[in-house]
């Protein structure tokens, strides 16, 4: 007996099975085509795909008066960052939002400041504070990180005030 | 069988035992109902399907107040995702309207485990959790934990609109989600195959990742160092190519998740790839792991074994399963 006659049930399950899986595959395929990859929860999985390429990430540290006062350098090594480290995670603040809005820091506009404002909306409003963004790159000798200041946070009023720092091409150099 | 009694049989959910000897049938559908176990769920698969389905559902919840909290500290969509590529979720961002879509999610989800209603409570359901999430990451970075629970979610809501019968929907939604996973993960590995080809797995490009995700850490913690695994690697270019390799072709065999036969070992696979990428870069697939330990390992046959080996103490305690079924009209 075939499946079409004795076993109706089954046919139908696996025939409408495999006409839905179709059908969300093609929908799948269109909406990451034309929407950059992802349409949640539909993705190309692409978030280790581009290895080697150098990134940048933000670090905040905690400036004292005198050190915010005086001029920044363009960039800082590593191990010669100015101030005290800022963890981030016990005020709240996305360390993956925080790099989102810095690696765009050179088309910033006023929504983009503001949305940094509000992201240190929770931080104490004790010290200035100093916003960087590293960068990590592959080079003969291993990896080298550089620092560069994007903005300087005061609070002011009991507001943070967002102080943007004249960005340097030091990075790809 | 009569049309009438083939019905009967559908609505209730007893779809008949397929045979996959029978030589008439498309090589295709014999497959398709070989692999999503058609005609053949057993206590342990009703057992799996209300566990994943919690799983799902209490996950939809968690974030929906979580992405909610946070989408009120946003000023204005910065980088629009999604469907707020096609439509303006400015009216949702820095707004407490974020929290009453997260009311909406949870009183969906809670909807989807009563019988009557989880067929108009899913598809809403997976659409406000999309609008959500576009909206928690309107600031440029796209996370990636929660896709495999959207689509799992999505599948339940396919199953619930298009499969006859009860036990047709839970071997649906469990079915095409390890269809959907496997495939996710050979989309990966093909992603990262087409960006770099075979020079993806260069020890050097972990280096890379593991000083970005140490700087991660100091940037969280205010301290960081590396793990022994990270020293280990970041020693030996051999022996980081190796690990990065092995990952890449434990992706590549993502769709041995659609085979009964291969799907234990897949998984346990893939669950060391987690592990592998927390303990080496910090970053934890949770809700992935979860997810893969509940469809992927053998736990029908697990139960059926304990059910023939305690017949008594076994049947008792999973007799409420027969009882009252999710998804059932």
């Amino acid at each position: 007996m075939s499946l079409e006659s004795a076993e109706p049930g089954v046919s139908v399950l696996a025939r409408r099975t495999l006409r839905v899986l179709g059908v969300v595959a093609i929908v799948y395929a269109a909406t990451i085509a034309t929407h950059g990859g992802e349409f949640w929860p539909f993705s190309s999985y692409s978030m280790f795909a581009r290895a080697g390429r150098p990134w940048q990430r933000a670090l905040v540290r905690v400036l004292d008066e005198a050190t915010a006062g005086s001029a920044l350098a363009d960039a800082y090594a590593p191990e010669a960052l100015p101030g005290t480290p800022l963890a981030l995670a016990p005020l709240g603040i996305p360390q993956n939002d925080l790099s989102s809005l810095l690696q765009r820091a050179e088309v910033w506009g006023d929504t983009e400041r503001e949305a940094l404002a509000r992201l240190f909306g929770t931080a104490p409003c004790r010290a200035p504070l100093l916003v960087l963004r590293v960068s990590g790159a592959i080079e003969a000798e291993g990896v080298r990180q550089r620092a560069v200041p994007v903005a300087v946070l005061r609070c002011e009023g009991g507001r943070v005030q967002v102080q943007p720092q004249r960005l340097a091409s030091v990075e790809a150099s | 069988m009569g049309e009438l009694e083939s019905r009967r049989r559908e609505s209730s959910g007893a779809v008949p035992e397929y045979t996959a000897s029978d030589p008439a049938a498309h090589p295709l559908r014999r497959a398709v109902a070989r692999w999503f176990r058609f005609g053949r769920e057993t206590a342990g698969d009703r057992l799996r399907f209300r566990v994943f389905e919690l799983f799902l559902l209490s996950h939809a919840v968690y974030w929906a107040w979580d992405w909610g909290s946070f989408i009120r500290r946003i000023p204005a969509v910065v980088v629009p995702q999604g469907i707020a590529r096609d439509i303006d979720l400015s009216f949702l961002v820095g707004s407490p309207l974020a929290l009453v879509n997260a009311a909406c999610i949870t009183a969906c989800a809670v909807g989807a485990l009563s019988a009557q209603r989880s067929r108009w409570c899913l598809p809403p359901l997976v659409v406000l959790l999309h609008v959500q999430y576009v909206a928690r990451h309107c600031l440029g970075k796209v996370a990636h934990g929660s896709q495999y629970v959207g689509l799992g979610l999505l599948c339940l809501a396919l199953a619930a609109w298009y499969m006859p019968g009860p036990s047709a929907r839970r071997q649906f939604a469990l079915g095409a989600t390890q269809f959907f996973m496997g495939g996710g993960y050979v989309l990966a590995a093909a992603s990262k195959l087409a960006a770099r080809g075979l020079a993806w797995p260069d020890g050097r490009h972990l280096w890379l990742w593991i000083g970005e995700k140490n700087l991660d850490q100091l940037s969280e913690l205010g301290h960081a160092a590396p793990n022994a695994l990270q020293r280990l690697v970041l020693g030996h270019w051999w022996l980081a190519t190796a690990v990065l390799a092995a990952g890449l072709v434990i992706e590549l065999c993502g769709f041995l998740l659609w085979f009964p036969a291969t799907r234990t070992a897949i998984t346990l696979a893939l669950i060391g790839l987690h592990v592998g990428v927390f303990y080496s870069m910090g970053i934890l697939f949770g809700s992935y792991i979860g997810q893969l330990v509940i469809i992927g390992l053998p736990w029908p046959a697990l139960i059926e074994r304990a059910q023939r080996a305690w017949p008594r103490r076994g049947g008792a305690s999973l007799g409420w399963l027969d009882r009252r079924v999710p998804g059932e009209r």
